[in-house]
């Protein structure tokens, strides 16, 4: 359906208030006989008659006491924000330490004479692989040992 | 001085996200006095419930306080709290069981009116009562309110073609319900 040109002059005529008696004679004219017009009139002053006896039941609020209600807001929130904890700071303490670790392990790991305290502490005969063998397999008991060990948390 | 206290005192600096009000104590009651009564309109007449209204209504006007406002335009800051109260309409319809606007009482929306007057918003009452609350929102914009597509769509948050379609349809609608009920 094409657009009535008139269509933005009754528009006008509603919205400011004119409408239908304040506007020109041919101007009713025309919407008595363009239904779109017509429709358009009629839709628009339903709104307009809408919004304003709905204006009419705004309850009284009191502007100060929403200012103060903001205000107190904001700084409830600005509260919040330094007590909450930010995340940046323990992620980099994490990193930090974790780095520190790995260094201080690798020095340690360096300067002991593995050679020497095999010969120490392993039976006569033993080498480097053999110690490593029960060495592993120990940890891997330990570790099952603990997995099946654990109190079950979910009763 | 307390610790709390020097913690308010110390909020801009300690709490940079914290937007300064654009507008002072008076300059907010001059401006909820021009926009209380269109925005309670909107709330009421989309929502269909006066005491959400209310509350929704006082919901938008501290969110605005709380945020960083548009520059001191008095326009712009209009659309800005229609923007706040259609989020918070939105809000409420996303949870379940929103309330119809086949329950509001007569008088809120027939108030001091004609005989006339209150059937053509008796009519308008029912047929957006059948509207989805989207559509409601866009028709009332567009209708009561005079905004364009383009200040609509600001308001929706939805793109400039999508309210001009959605408007369309919605109208389209419209119109069969109002003179179905003639
Ligand atoms: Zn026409």
């Amino acid at each position: 359906m094409k657009t009535c040109p008139q269509k933005t002059e009754v528009e006008q005529a509603v919205r400011s208030g004119q409408w239908p008696l304040g506007c020109a004679a041919e101007l009713r004219e025309h919407v008595a006989s363009c239904e779109q017009c017509a429709h358009e009139a009629r839709l628009l002053s339903a709104f307009a008659t809408t919004r304003e006896s709905a204006m009419r039941t705004a309850p009284a609020q009191s502007a100060g006491l929403l200012w103060w209600r903001a205000q107190l807001r904001r700084r409830h929130e600005a509260m919040e924000r330094l007590e909450r904890p930010g995340l940046a700071i323990p992620t980099a303490t994490i990193a930090a330490s974790t780095i520190l670790l790995i260094a201080v392990l690798a020095t340690a790991w360096k300067r002991i004479d593995w050679s020497r305290l095999i010969a120490a502490c392993a039976p006569a005969g033993w080498n480097v692989w053999m110690v490593t063998a029960v060495a592993a397999l120990l940890c891997g008991f330990a570790l099952v040992a603990a997995i099946v060990g654990l109190p079950d948390k979910r009763g | 001085m307390s610790w709390n206290q020097a913690i308010l005192e110390a909020q801009p600096a300690a709490a940079p996200a914290v937007a300064s009000p654009a507008m002072d104590s008076a300059e907010f009651t001059a401006f909820y006095e021009r926009s209380a009564r269109p925005l309670w309109a909107y709330l009421l007449r989309c929502s269909g419930d006066p005491a959400l209204a209310e509350d929704l209504m006082q919901e938008a006007y501290v969110r605005f306080l709380g945020a960083t406002q548009p520059a001191n335009a008095d326009i712009a800051a209009r659309r800005y709290l229609f923007r706040i109260a259609t989020n918070l309409l939105r809000d409420h319809w996303r949870r379940p069981k929103a309330s119809s606007l086949e329950d509001l009482p007569e008088s809120f929306f027939a108030a001091g009116t004609s005989a006339d007057e209150m059937a053509v918003q008796q009519q308008l009452a029912r047929a957006m009562g059948q509207m989805r609350p989207r559509d409601r929102q866009i028709l009332w914009l567009a209708h009561a309110e005079s905004y364009s597509h383009h200040e609509i769509a600001e308001i929706t948050g939805l793109a400039t073609a999508s309210v001009r379609l959605l408007l369309f349809r919605a109208r389209k609608r419209m119109r069969k319900l109002m003179e179905g009920s003639r």
